[in-house]
């Protein structure tokens, strides 16, 4: 069945990698003001149980008050993990089912993005090696240079309605978290429509799970609220494998807020299911039959008032939208609709649910939520875009004040790539399985790498095969290699996130880093000089404020540097564009980007949190390493050299 | 010698010393200098401190020079760069062995000519004279005698550096051969120039902390503003711990817990040194005396080797010009050369007294 489905689209390898421009208009699926995939007919044929049938058309909102940004769900059949950047059949198949309507209410915004592909969520559910993830990789990378676009461009101060589903939800659930909620732009936001993924929200509460300053909306007339839910049949509840309702964290669960009952309880639902074959609704070979006789609905659109009804139940098997089906077999009309994922009675069901008509069966219900969402919702003062917190210290000249003690948490600075804790960094091999190399087996447990989330945003860094070989090679040659080993300096990023501190000193007329790392220093000049005359460590850093976020760009590197312990590298050619944000006193987001053509098929972004050292007598301690690593490079050169110790077996 | 990565920045704004006139009526009365938004004078900026003053006075000298002095001393820095800026005869023949018998710097082997190096070219000019050295206190010039401990400990030092050869191990370099710290006293304190190259210093000024970045071997003096607060005596930093105040328009620093290796002159660990013991104290005022000169005086208290305490006081001057990173450790091949050269005269000289076995 699944195999059928597949239509055959020309897969256009995406040649260059490099950031989408959302300044282009072939971008969007959808943007206002021309003819595109919102652009289409949405008249109904409302079905009622009796056979009686009632044409219901459809109109755009005239001048909108808000705006609605949608990130569509996984539909992409390109071949390759990730899509292309060629908006395909599938692309508006889905928004047609799941975003168009909205029109009603604002003005669309949905953005094309390199999504993973259908083949691609198959490879990453069949190796968690794969590296995709749901929203790390140019799916965020895309949505968040897209948001960002809108911000900059188009928003200028209106609501903006959040709508997604599935992979959407995701993204939009870390973009939220990284660049939303408790910031200024959630003043912004009318409500988050996260459909058809696992939102957390704390047992009994609205809100403390996925986000911190966001809750659920349990009134229609609530506004920067999220909805969101999953839906299973009343008749195929969720198995222990089920891929939604449930959450990891202690007191977690999925959060499940009924768009026809925001309160709770059964409410009818009032679906609009497409009634031309769709794609996402899976109905495109063989079209679903929606009255018992002819004529077939003409309409591209159906409605079944009272069919299904669906309510809120959060038990041992999880949280999510129970759909029931009221069927009559004696009525003319159809007993089921569409939407289930696997076969009748197949495991597959049980594990996803009615995920495919997640919004289709409830969309009547959402765009009415909305629509009194957003005549009540009252958009922020026009005035500062980036309405200034004041909770970040700032210097006379108005900028974030940054000057402290700041240091990174985490193990990254053994690797940046996800990993586990392994036991050593250098290995050989042994009897049984590969063993700690001899140089670092007196370390113990102290020279065993501890494991790591990872802070490359896409979570595998994309190396050209070449890089590739060379980074493996790195770790297998770690111990003469890695440029820490000798106390060279660290380069950029990887200064920011080794486990030393470093200090910040920022006047209006200056920002320089000095490092407690082999004391490393950055001055970062505020006037660009032109292009680096020289290669350096440390490159040459050139800042600018874009709002309360500094941006420098860094380059002039040599090519000696590393990323990590890992052996991670790059060339000469590398540029590092950096953005420090702060997101409290206490607190700076720091994201870098790296770009180098000779070593990577495309940029890619590291994202860490720096965290102030807030003791009253914070100091930089001194960890000049140049004297400590003496015996190492010159040991072999004395006259009399020391002869390696053997280290006594260690007895029990 | 190690031979510094990074040989960009040969700053000097030429002149401005050398104005003399101009100079002493600026010093007559209060100058007009940039101030931070909390009212400081403001510092900030690439700074140089190179000057052809030297920390000691010669003898015979008093401590102000006469203006033939003044010019003949700078004529003499002049016509040496200009005599090494001269193209080399490609066709010259290769140096005498044994080296060509120069001294100072550039050794006996033709290492650095006066070409690569910016030791200043000009004489200090301080308070409306043209100083012989930077110290001035004690009055004749010169370091104060130095305690019968401190002399103890020299000559103990000697003694254990007369026990083995100084090229057998690295320990036995100077700090600035090592990478560790620039030559002499140059990151301070006191900030001295080293008499060599790259004088240069950053200096970023936050409201609670004044930062100087010394251009060798990028080493930060981080000052923290304001009341010390206490340091275990077993935390002895490289450029020890400092805090400073404002006298006025006056910044004041002290320092204390100087690394005991940090030394006033080119040392390395058993030469007979003035490294600093923990009774060290050093007090630093920076008085901006114009927009482009600090007037930079020092008192050196280091009662364990000092009999008494002394001081000096030099001009820092403004330049517009970036510093490179000088990345010293990480191209450091002199290191390892002079103790592999070492190594292979030890093998030389062993096979030329072992009986030749073909004769």
């Amino acid at each position: 069945m699944f195999c059928l489905m597949i239509l055959v689209f020309a897969s256009v390898a995406f040649l260059a990698q490099d950031p989408v421009s959302y300044a282009k208009p072939e971008s969007w699926l959808c943007r206002p003001g021309r003819t595109d995939a919102c652009s289409i007919d949405l008249t109904t044929t409302a079905l009622s149980a009796n056979g009686s049938r009632k044409v219901e058309t459809w109109a755009s909102a005239r001048n909108p008050a808000v705006d609605c940004f949608y990130v569509y769900p996984t539909v992409s059949r390109d071949t390759a993990s990730y899509s292309d950047m060629q908006a395909g059949d599938e692309e508006r198949d889905v928004v047609r089912t799941q975003f168009a309507r909205f029109g009603s209410i604002c003005r669309q915004y949905a953005p094309l993005y390199r999504q993973v592909t259908v083949p691609g969520l198959g490879r990453m559910f069949a190796s968690p090696q794969s590296g995709l993830s749901m929203n790390r990789g140019t799916n965020y990378d895309d949505v968040l240079a897209a948001w960002n676009y809108y911000l900059a461009n188009d928003n200028k101060g209106r609501g903006v309605v959040l709508i997604s589903h599935s992979q959407g939800s995701y993204i939009l659930d870390e973009l939220i978290r990284s660049e939303i909620d408790g910031k200024p732009a959630q003043s912004l936001v009318v409500s988050a429509l996260l459909i058809g993924a696992n939102v957390a929200v704390p047992k009994g509460k609205e809100v403390g799970g996925s986000f911190q300053s966001m809750p659920l909306c349990r009134r229609d007339d609530q506004t920067g609220c999220v909805i969101s839910f999953v839906s299973f049949r009343s008749t195929v509840p969720p198995s222990s494998r089920a891929l939604f309702g449930r959450v990891g964290g202690e007191g977690m669960q999925a959060a499940c807020t009924n768009p026809a009952a925001l309160g709770g309880g059964r409410r009818p639902l009032r679906g609009y299911f497409s009634a031309a074959p769709s794609i996402f609704e899976r109905t495109v070979l063989s079209p679903h039959r929606w009255v018992r006789q002819d004529p077939q609905v003409a309409t591209p659109f159906v409605s079944v008032p009272g069919l299904v009804s669906g309510e809120c139940v959060a038990d041992s098997l999880g949280s999510r939208l129970v759909l029931t089906v009221h069927a009559d077999t004696a009525d003319p009309r159809a007993d089921d609709i569409p939407g289930d994922i696997g076969a009748p009675g197949s495991a597959t069901r049980a594990q996803w649910g009615m995920h495919l008509v997640d919004m289709s069966a409830t969309l009547g219900d959402l765009v009415a939520v909305v629509t009194k969402q957003a005549s009540v919702f009252k958009a922020p003062p026009a005035a500062p875009a980036r309405p200034q917190s004041a909770a970040i210290p700032r210097l006379a000249n108005g900028k974030p004040d940054m000057n402290g003690i700041w240091r990174a948490f985490g193990n990254d600075h053994y690797d940046i790539e996800p990993h586990n804790a392994r036991g050593a960094l250098a290995w050989r091999d042994g009897p049984v399985v590969p063993i700690p190399a001899a140089e670092v087996v007196a370390m113990g447990a102290v020279g065993s790498v501890p494991s790591g989330r990872g802070i490359v945003v896409s979570g595998k860094i994309p190396y050209t095969p070449a890089a590739l070989a060379k980074r493996e090679e790195n770790r297998r040659d770690w111990l003469s290699r890695d440029p820490e080993i000798k106390c060279y300096l660290p380069g950029v990023p990887r200064a920011n996130y080794m486990p030393f501190p470093f200090q910040v000193f920022q006047s209006t007329s200056a920002f320089f880093i000095a490092y407690e790392y082999a004391g490393a220093t950055r001055n970062v000049l505020l006037k660009n000089p032109g292009p680096p005359e020289v290669d350096s460590w440390m490159g040459q850093s050139v800042g600018a404020w874009d709002g309360d976020t500094f941006v420098v760009t860094v380059n002039g590197f040599n090519a000696d540097s590393w990323f990590d312990r890992a052996g991670n590298h790059h060339t000469e050619a590398l540029k590092v564009v950096e953005r420090w944000t702060m997101t409290g006193p206490d607190h700076i987001r720091y994201e870098a980007t790296m770009e180098d053509p000779q070593t990577f098929t495309r940029p890619w972004v590291v994202r860490i949190t720096l965290y102030r050292d807030v003791d009253p007598d914070a100091r930089l301690g001194q960890f000049k390493c140049v004297e400590f690593v003496e015996e190492l490079l010159y040991g072999h050169l004395r006259k009399n050299p020391v002869a390696p110790t053997t280290a006594a077996p260690i007895k029990p | 010698m190690q031979t510094p990565r990074r040989f960009l920045t040969r700053a000097f704004v030429a002149g401005v010393l050398a104005a003399s006139a101009t100079a002493l009526e600026a010093q007559a009365r209060p100058a007009a200098v940039p101030r931070t938004p909390d009212g400081r004078p403001d510092l900030q900026g690439n700074w140089s401190n190179a000057t052809m003053t030297p920390l000691e006075r010669a003898p015979g000298l008093s401590r102000a020079l006469t203006r033939e002095q003044v010019a003949a001393r700078e004529k003499g820095r002049s016509d040496l760069k200009e005599s090494t800026s001269q193209a080399i005869d490609p066709n010259r023949s290769a140096p005498p062995k044994g080296g060509d018998g120069s001294t100072g710097a550039a050794g006996n082997v033709g290492g650095y000519n006066y070409f690569f190096i910016d030791a200043g070219d000009h004489i200090a000019f301080v308070n409306g004279e043209f100083r012989s050295s930077m110290i001035v206190d004690p009055d004749n010039g010169r370091l104060p005698p130095l305690t019968p401990a401190a002399r103890a400990w020299a000559q103990e030092r000697a003694a254990r550096r007369r026990g083995m050869g100084q090229y057998d191990n690295p320990e036995q370099r100077p700090l600035a051969e090592r990478c560790i710290m620039s030559f002499g006293s140059n990151a301070g304190p006191p900030m001295i120039p080293n008499g060599f190259y790259n004088n240069n210093y950053t200096i970023v000024q936050t409201k609670d902390h004044v930062m100087i970045m010394t251009e060798m071997v990028h080493d930060a003096r981080i000052i923290r503003m304001g009341r010390p607060t206490p340091t275990s005596p077993d935390v002895r930093p490289w450029m020890g711990v400092s805090f400073g105040r404002w006298q006025g328009d006056t910044l004041v620093v002290e320092t204390s817990n100087v690394h005991p290796l940090q030394v006033l002159s080119q040392n390395a660990f058993l030469n007979a040194a003035l490294g600093a013991t923990d009774s060290l104290r050093v007090v630093e005022r920076f008085h901006m005396v114009r927009p482009n000169v600090i007037l930079y005086r020092f008192t050196v208290n280091d009662p364990l080797n000092f009999t008494a305490p002394w001081s000096g006081e030099l001009p820092m001057i403004k330049m517009d010009e970036q510093i490179y990173e000088y990345a010293c450790h990480e191209g450091n091949y002199a290191l390892s050369n002079i103790l592999s050269g070492a190594r292979a005269m030890e093998r030389d000289t062993a096979a030329a007294k072992k009986p030749n076995p073909n004769r």
